[in-house]
């Protein structure tokens, strides 16, 4: 079996910090692997232990930090990555990432399954997973709590609002899991140490056949302020009055007589 | 100079915050509380990789460095301000780096795998109650008798004692005996393996009691006695009569990681003093920050963390170039003083952080509801010269510096 | 214009079609129920209906492709939700046009759309100019109901199915309303110490008509619950919105920020939910909330 790993240098969202005028300065945030990456890696690790499979890594990017979280994909196990040169690929269009990823795919496969995270909490659509699924015409298992190999088949549990859904495929298959799937085990200083010693290829999409990125015109990027009222009472200065007042809210958005 | 660390020394200190996040942080008001660090705790460090980090991969090390073992130490103890994880895993660090040094092969094939994963406990055992700083003036005995050693005597103020019964496979500590004529001094000690509990089975001989500490709970203290316990040569680390050397090599090793956990304490400490001073509001809603008796006093305590961070860093690189680098511009005894530096500072400024912080709290400081006082009091340990009291580092210092001849009373 | 949107409820379908009288558009809908469509028949110009049993994405997306192969949409809406996302990633993916997702605001700026959506977990807004043909994902109370009617035809479609993919499915069993058309939702957070402590919000929300729901340490690192409000989870926007012991981390408001009017209680002056409410008791919620029930019960 042959696993394909997609993951993405993701900004630390509890770390942002703002201009005055309201701009992310996302240049200084902290970046790192993703937590639903870090899943899908841990993922794709598992099943080469229980199955023997082959794991490729990959990510789209420029910076030395891409070359990072590659490398602490191989301190999780993974055998081999891939760096697709891009500049700036958080303002590429989910579509194009898509074709590129795509192009990798015929590159360097074919793969069993192609595995990411659900969500990464920056930028991203949600979507890539699908495009990609799409564009190979191959089937997509989307928002994963629990994944299993079970007689050739990939069985993946998936609970939404309305209730719990089981997909079953065979691969070739899409998987993107959440943060639900599993623990994401932690390097050790001895996988830490190998990782620098191994190899990352880098391709440009040249390389893979692509023409042009597509990016998305972004006017504008502003911390998102809701205007409320934020009218407090101290209850510990005077439990009833707060009280009254709870209810009087109450009362007047016809909730209660 | 350089000083940043490495990518993959970055790469290891979140690898530990990110263990420490999960499997520490939520638990170490209970281990201090309850006294006692959870054996699957112990052993899920083990599997981590956080023991024996500068000892060979050949015995189960990880083949590191003492800047490594540094940092995760220091992180271990961000996450637990108690210090008593960071004690537990500072110890089965700094012990078996030298004991790897000078036992036997077969010892060390024996021993240190088992530490490595969490299973057995390594330890330091110089401590009597007629003296601790003076270590030349130990009464602990062992006589040889064909290929055994003999050995009578007691211990006390020892750590992991407790461990040493529960674990699976016991453990045991770097022992330091008299073994030759008294007048010799301190040329007269010999340092063994001594293994206590092996295999789950307890040697005869060795009879431990318990202390109740009053802080750094979680990592047993104790006391014991040796009677007529009997220890095979094999067990002996390096030569007889050297022991000393080796001891204060294990010390050198074992302070650097020492300052370490308390400067991580301290950070911990710092952080919830900025926290603090941001929001206690006072006096018509004023941040207590903006009152300059406050911050100033807290730009003194910052500025003396990181002078005691940086010592502390700048011992462990030194010790690096020394142990395994072997670099030969530097020798062994150019690590006295850097040593004896960070583990006087970083206590120091450590137990100064608290203090203020528990005043800037107040009243609040004074109750459970507030975990501040198990860091102070858990570093305190440190303050009142577990390994190493703090006036012989300044005598080490002072030696070095002035000149003997100079200090000699 | 031409816009398709794919609902599989009545509100939601009210919320797109807000979209659509924004951009005048003609509006034919895709639902999977025909119970469904003889409903948004009364809302939108045309709608096809397919059947189906429950939600698979790879037959839904390529049945939906088929439609709008018929269609030629302009615009293609799909709710910013997993199973909407997952759906119109296949559909954009496959006509290769744009997806944006997340969307809570669009408009025509001359030749082009300008659209904002939520990005960095809800954190900021983001500006984008696309033109059509376009997919978008719009957000959960971003776009009011619209009180338009039509009297739109309807027509039946045959389900295009994705023969690699077996499904099973369990409903869950639903406890009372559904969150996403509750409106009220009551809401714990950390501040709550035990489970059975949760009885005091079963009954505040019972009292008032609502649902309840935990935030996502409750559920996922407690188990005190199946499911929570949160960017991971269920996404709310009722008119009150009541929080209690809840902190108001970024990743949970995002899912409740299209309350209509937000109420907390937490004993943290500085807690970061007391920016993002309208009205806010800082005290202790074990004191609060049984008074406040006391006086509630009182009153009726």
């Amino acid at each position: 079996m042959k696993i394909l790993t997609l993951i993405k240098l993701t900004l630390d969202i509890s770390q942002l910090k703002y201009e005055s005028t309201g701009e992310p300065l996302t240049e200084i945030a902290p970046k790192k692997m993703g937590d639903s990456d870090k899943c899908a890696v841990e993922e794709a690790v598992r099943l080469k232990e229980k199955l023997g499979a082959y794991t490729v890594v990959a990510t789209i990017g420029s910076t030395s930090e891409n070359e990072r979280i590659i490398r602490d994909a191989y301190a999780m196990g993974i055998d081999e990555g891939y760096i697709v040169k891009v500049e700036d690929p958080e303002i590429l269009q989910a579509t194009s990432i898509g074709k590129i990823v795509s192009s990798l795919v015929e590159k360097t496969g074919p793969y069993d399954l192609i595995i990411l995270g659900a969500g990464s909490l920056d930028t991203h659509s949600y979507t890539l997973g699908s495009i990609i699924a799409s564009k190979l015409n191959i089937p997509i298992i989307a928002g994963v709590d629990s994944l299993q190999y079970v007689d050739g088949f990939f069985e993946a549990l998936c609970i939404m609002e309305d209730g719990a859904y089981t997909f079953r495929a065979k691969a070739p298959l899409v998987v993107t899991v959440t943060t639900e799937a599993n623990e994401p085990r932690i390097p050790t200083l001895k996988t830490i140490l190998r990782s620098k010693k191994m190899e990352v290829k880098t391709l440009t999409i040249h390389d893979l056949g692509v023409d042009d990125v597509v990016k998305v015109d972004l006017l504008d990027v502003k911390r998102y302020v809701v205007n409320r009222r934020k009218i407090l009472w101290d209850a510990s200065e005077d439990l009833e009055k707060a009280v009254d007042k709870f209810i009087e809210v109450l009362v007047s958005e016809g909730v209660a007589q | 100079m350089d000083f940043e660390f490495s990518e993959e020394e970055v790469r290891f200190r979140e690898s530990v915050q990110e263990f420490c996040k999960r499997y520490i942080e939520p638990r170490w008001v209970e281990i201090d509380e309850g006294g006692k660090i959870p054996l699957e705790l112990i052993k899920k460090m083990g599997e981590q990789g956080l023991f024996m980090i500068p000892v060979s991969e050949e015995y189960g090390g990880m083949g590191g460095t003492i800047t490594m073992a540094a940092i995760a130490i220091e992180e271990i103890a961000y996450h637990d301000p108690s210090v008593a994880v960071a004690v537990y895993a500072l110890l089965n660090n700094g012990w078996p780096f030298i004991m790897e040094k000078y036992s036997l092969e077969d010892v060390k094939r024996e021993i240190l795998p088992k530490v490595a994963r969490g299973e057995a406990f390594y330890g330091i055992a110089s401590t009597e109650s007629q003296g601790g700083s003076d270590v030349a003036g130990i009464k602990t005995l062992a006589i040889k008798k064909g290929d055994k050693w003999i050995i009578n005597g007691e211990k006390t103020y020892i750590s992991g004692v407790r461990e040493i019964q529960e674990l699976p496979q016991g453990g045991g500590y770097f022992l330091v005996a008299k073994t030759g004529k008294v007048e010799y001094g301190h040329r007269n000690i010999t340092a063994f393996n001594l293994i206590l509990k092996w295999d789950g089975k307890v040697r005869e001989g060795w009879k431990p009691t318990l202390f109740e500490e009053i802080g750094r709970r979680g990592i047993s203290t104790g006391a014991f006695t040796l009677e007529d316990f009997e220890l095979e040569d094999k067990y002996r680390i390096g030569e007889e009569n050297k022991g000393f050397y080796y001891l204060m090599e294990g010390f050198n090793v074992a302070r650097i990681l020492v300052a370490a956990a308390t400067i991580g304490s301290g950070r911990w400490a710092i952080d919830q003093a900025i926290e603090w001073i941001r929001n206690r509001r006072l006096f018509e809603g004023r941040p207590i920050s903006s009152f300059q008796g406050v911050s100033f006093r807290f730009s003194e305590l910052y500025g003396e963390l990181e002078a005691a961070k940086l010592l502390t860093y700048r011992a462990a690189w030194l010790a690096d170039k020394i142990y395994i680098e072997r670099d030969r511009k530097w020798r062994e005894q150019d690590l006295n003083v850097p040593v004896a530096l960070c583990k006087m500072k970083a206590p120091e400024a450590t137990g100064k952080i608290y203090e203020e912080l528990m005043k800037w709290y107040g009243a609040y400081a004074y109750t459970k509801d507030c975990n501040a006082f198990r860091g102070w009091i858990g570093t305190l340990s440190y303050l009142v010269g577990a390994e190493g009291a703090q006036n012989i580092m300044r005598i080490i210092i002072a030696r070095d510096i002035i000149g003997r001849e100079y200090v000699k009373g | 214009m031409k816009i398709m949107l794919y609902g599989e409820s009545i509100e939601w379908i009210k919320q797109a079609r807000t979209v659509a009288d924004i951009l005048d558009g003609e509006t034919i809908g895709v639902t999977p129920s025909r119970e469904l469509g003889n409903e948004a028949v009364k809302i939108l110009n045309k709608v096809y209906v397919f059947d189906s049993i429950h939600y698979e994405p790879n037959s839904y997306y390529k049945t939906i492709y088929k439609i709008a192969e018929e269609v030629k949409p302009d615009l293609s809406i799909f709710p910013s939700t997993i199973k909407g996302r997952t759906l119109a990633g296949l559909y954009a993916g496959s006509r290769d046009e744009p997806v944006i997702t997340d969307v809570v605001d669009l408009r025509y700026v001359g030749r082009f759309l300008e659209v904002k959506r939520l990005v960095y977990g809800g954190a900021c807004v983001a500006v984008l100019r696309a033109s059509t043909p376009l997919t978008i994902c719009i957000s959960q109370g971003a776009f009011k109901p619209s009180e338009k009617g039509e009297n739109g035809k309807i027509e039946y479609f045959s389900r295009v199915d994705e023969e690699r993919v077996q499904t099973i499915f369990k409903p869950r069993e639903y406890l009372g309303i559904p969150l996403e058309r509750a409106e009220v939702v009551v809401v714990a957070g950390r501040g709550f110490k035990k489970r059975e402590d949760l009885e005091m919000v079963k009954e505040l929300s019972s009292r008032l008509d609502g649902a309840w729901s935990v935030t996502r340490p409750l559920a996922a690192d407690y188990g005190w619950a199946d499911t929570w409000i949160g960017i991971s989870g269920a996404i709310v926007s009722p008119r009150l919105y009541i929080a209690i012991g809840v902190s108001g981390q970024p990743l949970h408001m995002i899912a409740a920020r299209n309350s209509k009017t937000i109420i907390a209680v937490n004993k943290d002056p500085s807690a970061p939910i007391f920016e993002e409410v309208d009205y806010g008791i800082i005290g202790d919620l074990y004191q609060v909330i049984p008074r406040l029930l006391e006086k509630i019960k009182k009153k009726t």
